[in-house]
Order: structure tokens, then C-alpha cells, then sequence
């Protein structure tokens, strides 16, 4: 993993509590996990979004 | 690649080194424009200090007509539905663009939207980003039907806007903002309301303008780096310390009160994921602009680097969008890692960072294939994120149960006040991005590399 480079290793996710996911309520790190999810279960690949427009 | 420029060409790199052809021999294979900015109006009610448009590197403006004409409109469309259906597009976005795209008038809008909307076959989102003065509610009556989210320019409270977000006659624009962002955060028109863009100043108080902007109830909210580059450099100092403050106050918060794009891209990034805006990660770039006159252009914010520097020599009168992809702007801003630096290949964020926004790497002489001007500020922000994620989820994995997950969606469920991040998501069917090892980098968040 790419992550592994830097200093702070970011664990797999997936070894992730459900209990301790949902104790993050409806926070900024709950949101992210979401996300990451969400983008891990699609079918398709991302692209980059033109910053000047929102 | 090295660059043997020719002296005086502005960027040797990517204009004259970039070796398509051999690429194209290696397996190189361009992705389809997914993302159409489309200047319906090349002139501004405001006079901003910092506008690529009208205050930097490119006065091209002053030689163009003020509203697209609509042989070039009808021309735009038919050339973008020709590009959906060569590539069996399953949706393209569309987004309004100025000058002040709603100058246009908000009904010349809605029957543009109706006519892509007609020939397109592919789903048409459609999105504009406005400086927000001229939002009415009979223009905004008129967007909501014509199903047009709206993103508004503003740089946090009255002071903070007024140093920069001025009228030609130096009146500040917040009050009018301010009006028009009321009626789209009102709960008649918040389907419409995409969210907030800041450009920042580091002169301002970061939470005192997060603050400000969250007023208006935005469902998102972007910090846009000041255009910038080695020969033109930031004003100021002290991004990364601007943006970690309103990071801390943003992610610290017992609830997400918006999304701000940046940071939640850093954090997917950070989290292993490809971030999905530019100016951060390796993913390709897949925008391309039609101006006012109907000249098909790269990246809009190319002109804060040099004149002329988002010109391809097209038009959408005699060439396709798929002409555009053989141009080595585009290559450059599709090819991820290749395309960056021997000083970024080495850096242990180069698949965090991307090298910054491709603008900001910009030096007279060399061109494109450079650091980021704000590189410093880049790496340390990415670093204060990263840190701060990782104690985070180190802590939640300390009891080590695997989630099944099953390649479901949204196997956490859905949480409320997400906001943009439905919408927010440009997406390309896998067999775009080339065959099936490139596919592989490009999901677990690489670029391409050379060879």
C-alpha cells in the first residue's frame, strides 16, 4: 500500500469495528468512511473534477 | 523526456517534448471528455483582483464576441453529442461558465439546457458557477426548471469578499451576493444550491471566513489556492497554515456541518482512494472548455500562466472533441505521475498531491513539469491530514473485526446531510480508461507510468 510509505500508516479500513464506525455518528471521519466505501463498491472510475466550479 | 525547448517557447514541456506518437506505440489511450465548460458569455459585472480572465497573463477576452453566438451554441451541442455517442458516454457535465454566464440571461440558459438535454444521448447534468450578484427569484425560478445546479464565488464575509469580489466601480459585492445566496440556501430553491467556492486570502481569518460561508447553509463548500506559478508567485504566505485552521474546525466538529471538497478529497486519498478533483491525486483530467467565439480550449485557468496558453488551434466548427484529446495539454493532464517532475516522482505524497493544480506548475521556459508553486504548503497539509486521519482510524481498528462488506454500496448506509456527495461524483465506465493493467492504477489511485 502506497500509505505504507508515509510516516503514519493509515490501517485497512476494513478491519474497522461496525460498533466503533458507529459511534462516529454524524461526524466528518463517519462521512469519509462512507465515502470510501461507496467508492470502493462502484463500477466505474473516478475522474477529476474541474476545480472552478463546485 | 527531457526537454530540449526551443529557447523563448514559454512550454517546452508539454508543447514540444511530449512524445504522443511513442506513447500511443507504448498503449497509451486518451480518455473521452466527460466535463464541457462551455463560456456562454465572455464578459463580468465584477472587476475581481484576482480573475485569470481579465487580470492576468491572457487579455483574449477583449477580442471576443459577449454572448456565444447560436450558430457557434448549435455547433457546441452537436460536437458534444458527437463525442457521447463515439464513446457510448452513459452521462457528460455540462458546466455554465463566464465572464458571468448568467449576463447570458437566465431563459437563454434554460433553452441551451433544453437543447443539449434533446440531443445529447447521454444523462446531461447541468451545472453553473456564478459570482452569485444576479440571483433573483425569477432567474432562480427559471434554473430550477431547467434543472441547473448552482455554485456561487465567495470569499467569506464582507471584508474578506470586498477585498478582492469588487464592481468595476470598487463597490463591494457581498451585499448582492449575499441576496441571491439567501434565496438559494431558502428552502424552495436549495435542490439547486451546489455550494460555495473561495478563493483564499490568506489575509483573512480562516475560521472567520469558513464561518462566514457556512452561513449561507451551503451543501459544499471548495478553498481555491490562488492562481499562481513559479514566475507569478502566491501573494503572501502561509497557506498550509491557513488551510490546516479550517481543517481542524471543519473535521473537529461533532457534526459535518458541509462537505469542503479539498479536504475530503485529501482524506480519500490520504484513506487510499483517488481523489475526484483536480489539483490533487493522478487522476486524468477529462474537461475540456469552448469559449465564447467557439475556439475549443484547454483548461481555463491556463491563462494565469502565459497568452495563450489554453489555445489549441481548434474550433467546434471544423474539429472534434476528439481532436482535443491528441493535444499535449490534454496527454499531460491524463497520464498522471508521467507527467510530473523528477522532484515529485521521488515524493512520498506524489500520489497525494498530484503535483498540484496543473496551472501552478508552470515556469517560463520549462512549462509544465514542475513542482507546484504551493508545493511546501501542499506537503504540509497533506502530512497534518494524514497524521490526524490516521490516530483516528488507528483507534477505531484497535478491536480488529473485519467488516463483510460483500462489494455492496453503501454498505454503511446512507447518512444524512451528505449533501453534494451523491452528485458530486464525475464517473467513466471502466473501459475508458484503457486497458485493463492501466484500469488497475487508475482504481487503486496511480497515474500511468512511463514505459
Amino acid at each position: 500500500m502506497w500509505n505504507q510509505e508515509l510516516g503514519s500508516v493509515i490501517p485497512d479500513l476494513r478491519e474497522m469495528s461496525a460498533d466503533r464506525i458507529a459511534e462516529l455518528g454524524d461526524t466528518v471521519l463517519a462521512h469519509s468512511i462512507d465515502l470510501y466505501f461507496q467508492r470502493i463498491a462502484e463500477d466505474s472510475v473516478l475522474v477529476s473534477a474541474f476545480n472552478s466550479n463546485i | 523526456m527531457t526537454s530540449v525547448g526551443l529557447e523563448g517557447h514559454p512550454a517546452p514541456w508539454p508543447l514540444l517534448d511530449l512524445d504522443i506518437a511513442a506513447m500511443r506505440v507504448a498503449g497509451y489511450q486518451p480518455v473521452p471528455f466527460r466535463q464541457f465548460i462551455l463560456k456562454v458569455h465572455s464578459r463580468c459585472n465584477l472587476s475581481c483582483s484576482y480573475c485569470y480572465v481579465y487580470e492576468m497573463a491572457d487579455q483574449a477576452w477583449r477580442g471576443l464576441p459577449k454572448r456565444m453566438s447560436p450558430t457557434v451554441t448549435r455547433t457546441a451541442v452537436q460536437r458534444i453529442a458527437e463525442h457521447a455517442r463515439r464513446h457510448n458516454l452513459p452521462s457528460v457535465d455540462i458546466i455554465l461558465h463566464g465572464g458571468e454566464p448568467l449576463l447570458a440571461g437566465a431563459e437563454w440558459l434554460a433553452e441551451l439546457a433544453a437543447m443539449l438535454r434533446d440531443q445529447v444521448p447521454a444523462h446531461v447534468n447541468m451545472s453553473m458557477q456564478t459570482n452569485g450578484t444576479l440571483l433573483r427569484r425569477p432567474v432562480l425560478e427559471i434554473l430550477k426548471s431547467a434543472a441547473v445546479s448552482i455554485g456561487v464565488s465567495l470569499d467569506g464575509d464582507a471584508d474578506a469578499t470586498g477585498r478582492h469580489r469588487r464592481y468595476a466601480d470598487g463597490r463591494n459585492s457581498f451585499g448582492d451576493i449575499a441576496d441571491g445566496l439567501n434565496l438559494l440556501a431558502s428552502p424552495e430553491f436549495h435542490d439547486c444550491y451546489a455550494g460555495i467556492l473561495a478563493t483564499i486570502d490568506v489575509s483573512n481569518d480562516p475560521i472567520a471566513v469558513y464561518e462566514a460561508l457556512l452561513a449561507f447553509r451551503p451543501p459544499a463548500i471548495d478553498l481555491l489556492l490562488p492562481h499562481a506559478n513559479w514566475d507569478e508567485p502566491p501573494p503572501g504566505t502561509g497557506y498550509a497554515d491557513w488551510l490546516i485552521s479550517v481543517f481542524e474546525r471543519w473535521y473537529g466538529a461533532p457534526r459535518q456541518e458541509t462537505r469542503i471538497r479539498l479536504f475530503s478529497e485529501l482524506i480519500q486519498l490520504v484513506l487510499g482512494q483517488p481523489g475526484a478533483v483536480e489539483g490533487l491525486g493522478l487522476l486524468p483530467s477529462t474537461l475540456v472548455v469552448v469559449d465564447t467565439d467557439g475556439a475549443i480550449k484547454e483548461l481555463d485557468s491556463l491563462s494565469s500562466s502565459y497568452e495563450g496558453a489554453a489555445d489549441t488551434g481548434l474550433h467546434v466548427s471544423s474539429s472534434s472533441f476528439d481532436d482535443a484529446l491528441g493535444h499535449p495539454t490534454t496527454v499531460a493532464r491524463q497520464i498522471g505521475a508521467a507527467a510530473l517532475s523528477a522532484q515529485c516522482q521521488a515524493c512520498p505524497v506524489m500520489k497525494v498531491c498530484g503535483g498540484g493544480l496543473y496551472p501552478h506548475r508552470y515556469r517560463h521556459g520549462a512549462g509544465f513539469r514542475n513542482p507546484s508553486v504551493y508545493c511546501a504548503d501542499l506537503l504540509r497539509l497533506i502530512d497534518h491530514v494524514r497524521n490526524r486521519v490516521a490516530r483516528d482510524v488507528q483507534r477505531l481498528t484497535a478491536l480488529g473485526v473485519r467488516l463483510d462488506l460483500g462489494g455492496q454500496a453503501n454498505a454503511l448506509g446512507h447518512r444524512p446531510g451528505r449533501g453534494m456527495l451523491g452528485r458530486q461524483r464525475p464517473l467513466i465506465p471502466a473501459e475508458h480508461v484503457g486497458d485493463l493493467s492501466l484500469r488497475a492504477v487508475f482504481v487503486s489511485g496511480g497515474g500511468l507510468v512511463e514505459g
